[in-house]
């Protein structure tokens, strides 16, 4: 039996080093507007890998916000990522207890009833990351807000 | 001069580069372990309210933060000079307990596990959390994933978040604990006692029965004879939470023992051109560079140094497995740095029985769990052992509670110069004459996995372009030869 369907949107980064915190802001500025929404959490989460992982147990759709560094495109720039585009980046070394797509497939395996059906993750170019602040440059906080946006349409439909 | 880089590492927490320099001859003359640079933290916290560090310093590191967050609330304790009810810190031990259960468990089984379980000669490509579990069975598996969810949903039942808790004030802590969350913490302890025997039964059967695993741990590759540092409790008996800090010597003999505020006249840091973080020594011994012995002021810290430093378990299980180790491995001290593996399950069992214990301790539902507090704050130093190593947070504030000063020393750093030396000897032993040996980088990730390395973790972006590599340059700085990995 099927009760009613919850999602998750899960903003991650670190807000006390500038740009990387611009998940946790999306996730906060998501956070006010949806929050008659009783069919969706809002959750922030400084960590990765397995930790995100278990965030994500038990929710039927989770929406994950991140700041993403490639270093070939401009900063501000919008990827909207499904997990089958994380499988090219399995392998990749990762600031975190484990990298993401490992992690993810550790949950298949291991939870498959837990896990999500659907995980879309939305990252943000950004480029520098390395001194302690709270301030987000420009181009991505407007890129955040484009963010935000996306997301509350991908809601509605 | 040749350069071999390796960068980034697989399965380490936190970025890594690894640079060997060669000589004339093409034999190892130096290896550098550098991580990048995160720039501003002291500034970012001074004019701040020393309220708010347990919660920005617990941001410094996703991996944990339970540790940041406790030295922190510790160092609140000493800069409001308020001392926080029992209960408060039983309550504290407590998630900081499970913290360490849930924290062994990761790496044990994900990150260093890997090595051992599935084998030091296995192809990397084997050698993760799908590795060990094709091994150990998936019955098994599940069985680790429950286990480490569980003491995550202990530390989040008193810590108020799964990831960044948020109890800790000076005095105490922000709420008690309910009689049906005592109870069911109780359960989870009981099966992560059961738990941690496992995984040691489980390391006896893989590792210890295997001569070939045993010979690696003991031979002299990965061996260094340092000091150890750990914090003790008041029979020398390892703490995780609370103590005065001991240092014991490359013979075993007690070579220190200092309360925290007393920091600054045992640690020195000492400062190289080619690197971001610094390497702490013993002040008194001095520093003589990247060396061992008696004579040099290289102490490590984490799982086996606190072993080292203590003359015990306060458990009786862990007691057991604790002397086991070193009858096993030849008496104390034990300087093989693989050994660190086997001394993380140990406090595995340590810090699942202590969990028990307290869980069982009826005054852990006292409601008063917070003191008042009376006092001007001035300064403070708090510390706690990290799973890296000894954690040492040092504030200074003025008469409203503004922050002025902070210094940290971080678990891993204590061991930076360790992790150094470790590199270098596994690397000499397969560059030869310019030759470098394909084993290279197993042997080397393996010298400093076993400490559990975790720096500058404080970035959580999504991977970008990072596969391993080893860059070879000729002796004019010339790229010859780059192996990638994935």
């Amino acid at each position: 039996m099927k009760i009613k369907l919850k999602t998750l949107i899960l903003g991650v980064g670190n807000e006390i080093l500038g740009d990387d915190g611009i998940g946790i802001q999306v996730a906060r500025d998501l956070k006010k507007r949806l929050r008659r929404r009783t069919d969706i959490d809002v959750k922030e989460a400084s960590a990765g890998g397995l930790r995100l992982i278990e965030e994500m147990l038990d929710y039927d759709k989770v929406i994950v916000v991140d700041a993403i560094a490639t270093g070939k495109t401009e900063v501000g720039r919008i990827f909207r990522l499904s997990p089958s585009e994380f499988d090219s980046t399995r392998h990749l070394s990762s600031s975190h207890d484990l990298n993401f797509a490992t992690a993810l497939r550790l949950g298949e395996n291991y939870a498959p009833n837990r896990m999500p059906k659907e995980i879309v993750v939305y990252a943000i170019e950004i480029k520098d990351f390395s001194v302690f602040t709270k301030r987000i440059t420009a181009k991505v906080r407007e890129a955040g807000l484009r963010v935000v946006d996306a997301i509350l349409k991908e809601l509605e439909s | 001069m040749k350069t071999v880089t390796i960068d980034p590492i697989t399965r380490l927490e936190g970025h890594g580069k690894i640079s060997i320099f060669l000589d004339d001859r093409g034999n190892v003359a130096n290896a550098y372990f550098q991580v990048p640079e995160l720039r501003g933290f002291e500034k970012f916290c001074e004019g701040r309210f020393v309220e708010e560090m347990p919660d920005i310093t617990a941001r410094i590191c996703g991996v944990c933060p339970e540790a940041h967050h406790m030295a922190s609330t510790k160092t609140l304790d000493a800069v409001f000079n308020v001392e926080p009810s029992s209960a408060a810190k039983k309550l504290r031990e407590l998630l900081y307990s499970a913290f360490y259960v849930y924290d062994h468990t990761t790496h044990f089984y994900i990150l260093g596990g890997p090595d051992f379980v599935v084998g030091p000669e296995a192809p990397p490509e084997e050698r993760n959390i799908f590795g060990v579990i094709r091994k150990v069975g998936v019955e098994a598996g599940k069985y680790v994933i429950k286990q480490r969810m569980d003491a995550l949903e202990i530390v989040s039942m008193i810590g108020g978040r799964k990831v960044h808790p948020t109890f800790g004030v000076p005095g105490g802590i922000s709420k008690p604990l309910k009689e049906t969350e005592r109870a069911r913490i109780e359960e989870m302890a009981k099966e992560e006692v059961k738990f941690a025997q496992f995984s040691l039964k489980l390391f006896e059967d893989i590792v210890l029965k295997n001569k070939t695993y045993v010979d690696l741990i003991t031979g002299d590759t990965y061996t260094h004879k340092t000091y150890y540092m750990g914090l003790v409790d008041d029979k020398n008996r390892v703490n995780f939470y609370d103590g005065k800090i001991r240092v014991v010597d490359p013979d075993g003999n007690e070579f220190v023992k200092f309360p925290a505020s007393d920091y600054l006249n045992h640690l020195e840091e000492r400062v190289e051109p080619w690197s971001y973080l610094k390497f702490p020594y013993l002040k008194k011994v001095g520093w003589k560079g990247f060396v061992d012995g008696k004579n040099s002021g290289v102490y490590r810290a984490n799982t086996l140094a606190r072993l080292n430093a203590a003359d015990g378990m306060a458990t009786p299980l862990a007691q057991e497995q604790y002397e086991k180790l070193y009858e096993t491995l030849g008496g104390k001290p034990v300087h093989a740095t693989l050994a660190f593996h086997w001394a993380r399950l140990v406090e595995l069992l340590y810090a699942a029985e202590r969990l028990l214990e307290l869980s069982q301790d009826s005054e852990i539902t006292d409601p008063n769990v917070r003191r008042p507090i009376t006092e001007t704050p001035s300064e403070g130093v708090g510390v706690v052992e990290a799973p890296r190593g000894t954690l040492y947070h040092h504030y200074q504030t003025d008469e409203r509670g503004i922050v002025q000063k902070v210094n940290l020393i971080v678990g891993t750093t204590n061991n930076h110069a360790a992790i150094c030396m470790s590199i270098k000897k596994a690397a000499e032993g397969l560059i030869k004459n310019g030759e470098v040996s394909p084993g290279i980088l197993n042997m080397v990730e393996m010298a400093f996995r076993a400490y559990d390395p975790c720096f500058a973790c404080a970035t959580h972006t999504l991977p970008g372009q990072m596969p391993l590599e080893v860059d070879i340059y000729d002796s004019r700085g010339k790229l010859k030869k780059r192996l990638t990995r994935f």
